[in-house]
């Protein structure tokens, strides 16, 4: 059990910052996701925390103590590693007990960790194999074995279920919140998946190019992100983000035929924004409504009737696609609305889900 | 992995590996049929030998049990009343020793200890070496690394004599462990720096990742390296030791300057070519030398091959 913080943290490879600086404190037993996009610095933060690559500039330190010069083996850290990194020449249990074995705790003891994260994983038939025997799936499982047997104080996470199909890995997931609940000890957990971030996450950490972009629960980083880069990052189908213009005159915001009034949005400083400033309107596909099925419409922005281009059954839902001027946009709506491509199509949205953006520099506005 | 060839291809690959084996080869047969002919089939340009003759081996290993005649002159001499019993039994053992004809076991010990410890030692100091290349970034690792290459680019020719010199020089040359030490160390440097770039290079091929899962797991880097590293890389231990060890078996130059005047230290390379020069130099006896010389390093081979085929670090990292 230990707390985390990063500050001011900085990695260079070749005079090329990779971590640009970062400041990062994770609760002790939190369940912290980072997330971006591939080569925006997740596995070199965390083998940062790990001790497994130098510092550059900052700090590290783990339970209060600054860990900056501290090998890795005295760091009291588990990992589970994006390639998984099993030891050949091992059998799947001598694998996973292999640092409890350093750790010289009882036989009995180490028995009955051995069989609880076994039993967890679906390992028991594997234990005598060795590595090469193993399927990618049933690898990255004894990956997690090897970690989550030990007792650390902080367990590290690089994508550990990249290799599972859909189904297992949608078990692990649960497994994996589950463990944690269990433990309660600190999480730090890397992945590029977007689902994985939302629903483990007690926080989110959204990385882009050695920065933090944003940080915050799953939930306030979709329905409040920043900047168009977490806007469109987080959530799927992406956010819609349309060129818009302000126009002081009528204070509206014009988007190609289509007028979003000021008044709707109470949140965007009417002070703040130049006549014919260029804006991108971000509405989530899940936050339009057909006005057919929604009630309650009353504060709603209503949209001029459009012509539906596009449909995609997702099972329960469809997308539906149309434009506004030049931008394709969709719409995810529910089985109810029974529309064909070619079909008039009615949509509101609440205002309050409808967030604007600088085109210039990809902040919020409002 | 089955390939369909014709049979044309075939017979023409069959033929070819056919010609160099027997290019190869024909030295050692050669060799073997010569050491098993007598003495009246040396002309004989078959290698076959009309009758098989072991006495050259025995005769080598030690085994012969005919009684060897005593001259006349001996005899006489083994009359006289004035030599005591124990003289006259050395007399007699002396004459009936083949040890001094050619005391191939001494020599085979010699050159087996040597090897041994040049590949033990020579392999140890080689892991560390090729560890910390592959693995660690230190201040001067680049030139050590191209040091120990030119190391192995300068001939071995050039430095006999200035190696000589300096080993009488600090007193090493005096007497026989300190020339044994100086001769250790010179095949210990000639064979480091193929050992060092063999190792290295294997090295590189084992995902650092496995060393970082052993300190994440609790274990120091020296820890990883005993626990992961080095019983990952058997094979080519095994491999490098083996290399050592023939070059040392076979080492004729250094071995020549320095064992000269220590004759029962001599190793195998430099007792045969003592025994080609000498009153000795009897063809199949020679032949057999060359022959019984060759064989441990057989063994060894056919021992070692079974290791290094096996093992490798398959399925621990995602490629
Ligand atoms: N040893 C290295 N030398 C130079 N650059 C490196 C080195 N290791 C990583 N990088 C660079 O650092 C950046 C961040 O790499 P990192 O592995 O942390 O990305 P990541 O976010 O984990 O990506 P992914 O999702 O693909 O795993 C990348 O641009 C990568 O090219
Ligand atoms: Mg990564």
């Amino acid at each position: 059990m230990a707390e985390v913080r990063l500050k001011q943290l900085v990695k260079r490879y070749d005079k090329q910052e990779i971590i640009k600086g970062i400041d990062l404190h994770v609760q002790d037993g939190e369940f912290v996701v980072l997330v971006g996009p591939s080569g925006c610095g997740k596995s070199t933060t965390l083998r940062m925390i790990a001790g497994l690559e130098d510092i550059n500039a900052g700090t590290i330190e783990i339970a209060g103590r600054a860990v900056n010069d501290l090998q890795p083996h005295l760091r009291n850290i588990a990992m589970v590693f994006q390639n998984y990194a099993l030891y050949p020449h091992k059998t799947v249990k001598d694998n996973i007990l292999f640092g409890l074995r350093k750790s010289k705790v009882s036989r009995a003891v180490m028995d009955d960790r051995l069989k609880q994260v076994a039993t967890m994983l679906q390992l028991e038939e594997l234990l005598n194999r060795k590595p090469a025997d193993l399927s990618g799936g049933q690898r990255q499982r004894v990956a997690m074995g090897r970690a989550l047997v030990r007792d650390a104080d902080v367990f590290l996470f690089d994508e550990p279920l990249s290799n599972l199909d859909a189904k297992l890995r949608h078990h692990m997931r649960t497994e994996i919140a589950r463990i944690h609940q269990n433990l309660k000890t600190t999480f730090i957990y890397v992945t590029h998946d977007q689902v994985e971030a939302m629903t483990l996450g007690d926080r989110v950490v959204v990385m882009w190019d050695g920065e933090i972009e944003q940080m915050g629960t799953p939930m306030d980083i979709y329905l409040n992100p920043v900047n168009t880069f977490v806007a469109t990052f987080i959530g799927s189908p992406s956010m819609n983000l349309i060129p818009a213009t302000y126009r002081e005159s009528n204070g509206m915001i014009v988007m190609a035929d289509l007028e979003l009034p000021m008044e709707l949005l109470p949140g965007v400083h009417t002070a703040n924004l130049k006549d014919k400033q260029a804006l991108y309107v971000g509405i989530r596909p899940d936050f339009f409504e057909d006005v057919h099925y929604a009630s309650e419409l009353e504060a709603y922005w209503k949209l001029p009737e459009r012509t539906i281009e596009l449909i995609e059954p997702l099972g329960f839902d469809k997308e539906v696609s149309f434009s506004i001027g030049d931008q394709f946009v969709k719409a995810r709506l529910d089985l109810r609305s029974d529309l064909q491509a070619g079909n008039a199509l009615g949509l509101a949205v609440n205002p309050e889900r409808i967030l604007v953006f600088d085109r210039d520099n990809g902040m919020r506005v409002n | 992995m089955a390939v369909k060839r014709s049979l044309g291809y075939k017979v023409l690959l069959f033929l070819a590996v056919s010609a160099l084996l027997l290019f190869t080869l024909f030295p050692f047969v050669q060799i073997l049929s010569t050491s098993l002919k007598h003495q009246v089939d040396w002309g004989n340009p078959s290698l076959i030998p009309t009758v098989v003759n072991f006495e050259a081996y025995k005769e080598l290993l030690g085994l012969t049990s005919q009684e060897v005649e005593l001259p006349e002159t001996i005899k006489i001499m083994l009359q006289n009343p004035a030599i005591s019993e124990e003289q006259r039994a050395a007399i007699i053992e002396k004459f009936k020793s083949n040890a001094d004809i050619f005391p191939f076991g001494r020599y085979t010990l010699n050159t087996f200890l040597l090897s041994m410890a040049t590949a033990l030692i020579s392999t140890a100091l080689a892991t560390f070496a090729a560890y910390s290349l592959a693995r660690l970034d230190y201040r001067g690792r680049s030139i050590f690394s191209n040091t120990v290459m030119f190391v192995y680019m300068v001939g071995g020719v050039l430095l006999m004599v200035p190696l000589y010199q300096m080993a009488v020089g600090i007193g090493l040359a005096g007497h026989i462990t300190g020339t044994l030490v100086s001769l250790l160390l010179i095949y210990v440097v000639q064979t480091l720096p193929v050992a060092i770039y063999m190792l290295g290079n294997y090295f590189r091929t084992i995902p650092k990742s496995l060393e970082e899962a052993a300190m994440i797991d609790g274990y120091s880097r020296i820890e990883a390296i005993f626990t992961i590293i080095i019983p990952l890389s058997r094979p080519m231990l095994l491999t490098v030791m083996f290399y050592c060890f023939v070059i040392a078996w076979n080492e004729y130059l250094f071995a020549s300057v320095f064992l000269k005047q220590y004759h029962d230290f001599h190793t195998l390379p430099l007792a045969l070519q003592t025994l080609f020069s000498s009153k000795n130099a009897i063809w199949d006896r020679i032949m057999a030398a060359s022959m019984l010389t060759l064989l441990p390093v057989l063994i060894a081979f056919t021992l070692a091959n079974r290791y290094i085929a096996s093992g490798g670090t398959a399925g621990g990292v995602k490629e």
